[in-house]
């Protein structure tokens, strides 16, 4: 179940909006960094934000409801 | 020097493997397949880990950008990366399926939510369909490792000497090999990885100084490239927890170590820049390679010392090896417990190792036989692994779908994915898979809607150890009697058959 909006906005929402719009807007820009194309290096920004907006979900939003291991 | 670094690597994680057997020795078929649903969150990250970044990640993802451009390297990285958002929201839900049936195979939820042994047989086909590819998937990256040892080895050889490794890992401690193994494969994954990418940018980066050489890998990507990057985005998104997931989350301890572990699973994707690194300089300075697999193995040799690649060498071989473990034993575990009928609970682990034998022969006859690109493989794996995505949905979220509805879907499913793979139709850059997987939830959902089955608990709204508010534990109890109620009436005659 889905127990908390503000958690799968944060956690899916936003990555899902970056990594699409990113790729729609910067597939077709021929730019190179470091010899790569500039899509990729804006893909590259994507991990630390994913696991930045994971990590806000969880502590802020889920962590609570999930019991400790070993806890009854 | 390269082959006694790997050999020195590779003896070393088979001793690995036997010091992680000694806590399950002697443990049952739940030991050997699920670690006894006993891993905490760091390890179950590990596994992961360990499982996700295989050797396609070394092998098959440069070669991608090799051989079709940047629209491969984009539609890799944004469907791992988009993978673990949803699994942060599924993976637990998944785990819970397996926990309230005491499933340790994707069968076994199937087969025992819906009550069906025919279901039960059809999920069982189904994934053994898939999951050929993809041990075929890693026997290909092996085959490239072995042969750019600069050995005299034969294609047959090379898979032989993968096979007989990946089969002694399981041999020893089940699910735990590759768990303990994958942290010694990514202490050398990553330092190869990191290395050759370094060693691309010190020796004049994939820079543009040759910039006429690349015709395959151009900068932009548009049209039916676009729309293919975007469509498999999101397909392979969809599948990976759901297909691939059994493996690395049933052996969790928890809901709890199953989410919080996906938190940081995206940062171990902070390796893929030097990988990007070292395909674009393969491209410009290795033109026209007859086999595109072999792009960063032949960018890693003639940037590196041997030392340094025999340290590459090492960690694409464990990377291999590790992933074709796991299958095999979820393999294994699939044709013990599900597909052959009445196996005792004392004789399941011998007949899982045998049937680990004879997948790891086939995959490697595969191989010699019908190597072909990595990322096509791949492809070809999610597009088969993607049928069972509406049985889970069903099992997760809906309360009335019929066992032969989902399994109708699957079978078409898993026809139209092979018709469409075979004959390979544009569908203007749509991934072929989106197709097949529609018409399988329509068959699914559709065909319940007009003969719905017997209400069912959906695990996603009953069952749930989460706490309410105020710390106060609900849900669990409340449907508890519920889910013993429809286990007695529906699995109950299977899991006396089994004996869990």
């Amino acid at each position: 179940m889905i127990r908390s909006r503000a958690s799968v906005v944060i956690g899916l929402g936003v990555p899902v909006v970056a990594v699409v719009a990113g790729i729609l807007v910067l597939a077709g820009n021929p730019t190179l960094v470091f010899g790569i194309p500039v899509v990729f290096c804006w893909m590259f920004c994507c991990f630390p934000l994913t696991t930045a907006c994971l990590w806000v979900s969880w502590r802020f939003f889920d962590s609570r409801h999930y019991r400790q291991d070993g806890e009854r | 020097m390269i082959v006694v670094i790997v050999c020195a690597v590779v003896v070393a994680s088979l001793a690995l493997a036997v010091w992680a057997g000694r806590a399950g020795r002697g443990g049952g078929i739940s030991e050997f397949l699920v670690g006894g649903r006993s891993f905490p969150p760091w390890l179950i990250y590990f596994l992961a880990v360990g499982e996700v970044y295989s050797i396609g990640t070394m092998i098959g993802f440069p070669s991608g950008i090799y051989a079709q451009g940047p629209g491969y390297g984009v539609w890799f990285l944004g469907y791992i990366l988009l993978a673990y958002s949803l699994g942060y929201f599924v993976a637990p839900l998944i785990w819970r399926a397996a926990k309230r049936y005491d499933a340790m195979t994707v069968p076994d939820v199937f087969g025992r939510h819906f009550a069906s042994r025919p279901l039960e047989l059809v999920t069982c086909a189904t994934m053994l369909i898939a999951l050929i590819p993809w041990g075929q998937y890693q026997f290909i990256g092996l085959q490239v490792v072995l042969s750019a040892l600069g050995l005299a080895l034969s294609p047959v050889q090379c898979v032989l000497i993968a096979g007989v490794v990946a089969f002694c890992y399981l041999v020893v401690s089940g699910v735990r090999s590759p768990a303990f193994v994958s942290i010694l494969k990514d202490v050398f994954m990553l330092a190869a990885i990191v290395a050759v990418g370094l060693a691309a940018v010190l020796a004049g980066g994939a820079g543009t100084e040759r910039a006429s050489a690349p015709v395959p890998a151009t900068a932009t990507m548009d049209g039916n490239a676009l729309t293919f990057a975007l469509t498999t985005i999101v397909f392979q998104s969809l599948v990976f927890y759901f297909g691939f997931g059994g493996s690395y989350v049933f052996p969790a301890r928890s809901e709890r170590a199953v989410k919080s572990s996906t938190v940081w699973m995206p940062l171990y994707m902070l390796v893929y820049p030097f990988l990007v690194l070292a395909a674009y300089y393969g491209v410009r300075h290795h033109p026209g390679l007859e086999n595109p697999n072999t792009v960063f193995m032949v960018t890693a040799r003639g940037l590196l010392p041997d030392w340094a690649l025999g340290v590459v060498a090492a960690g694409a071989a464990l990377s291999g090896l590790l992933v074709l473990a796991a299958t095999a034993l979820g393999i294994g575990g699939m044709v013990s417990r599900n597909l052959a009928p009445n196996v005792r609970p004392a004789a399941q682990r011998r007949w899982t190792t045998v049937a680990v034998a004879a997948f790891l022969v086939l995959g490697a006859v595969l191989t010699v036989y019908a190597s072909t690109l990595m990322l096509t493989v791949l492809n070809l794996t999610y597009m088969l692994l993607a049928q069972v995505v509406p049985g889970w949905l069903a099992v997760l979220y809906a309360r009335r779908t019929a066992a032969g509805a989902v399994a109708a879907g699957m079978v078409l499913g898993v026809v139209l994915a092979v018709v469409l793979y075979v004959w390979q139709p544009s569908l203007g850059g749509v991934n072929s898979g989106l197709i097949s997987l529609g018409a399988n939830m329509l068959v699914t959902f559709g065909g319940s809607a007009v003969w719905p089955g017997p209400a069912r608990p959906a695990v996603a709204r009953h069952g749930s150890p989460v706490l309410g508010r105020g710390g106060r534990l609900r849900g669990a109890q409340v449907v508890a009697e519920q889910v013993a109620a429809a286990d007695r009436q529906g699995a109950g005659d299977a899991d006396h058959r089994r004996g869990g």
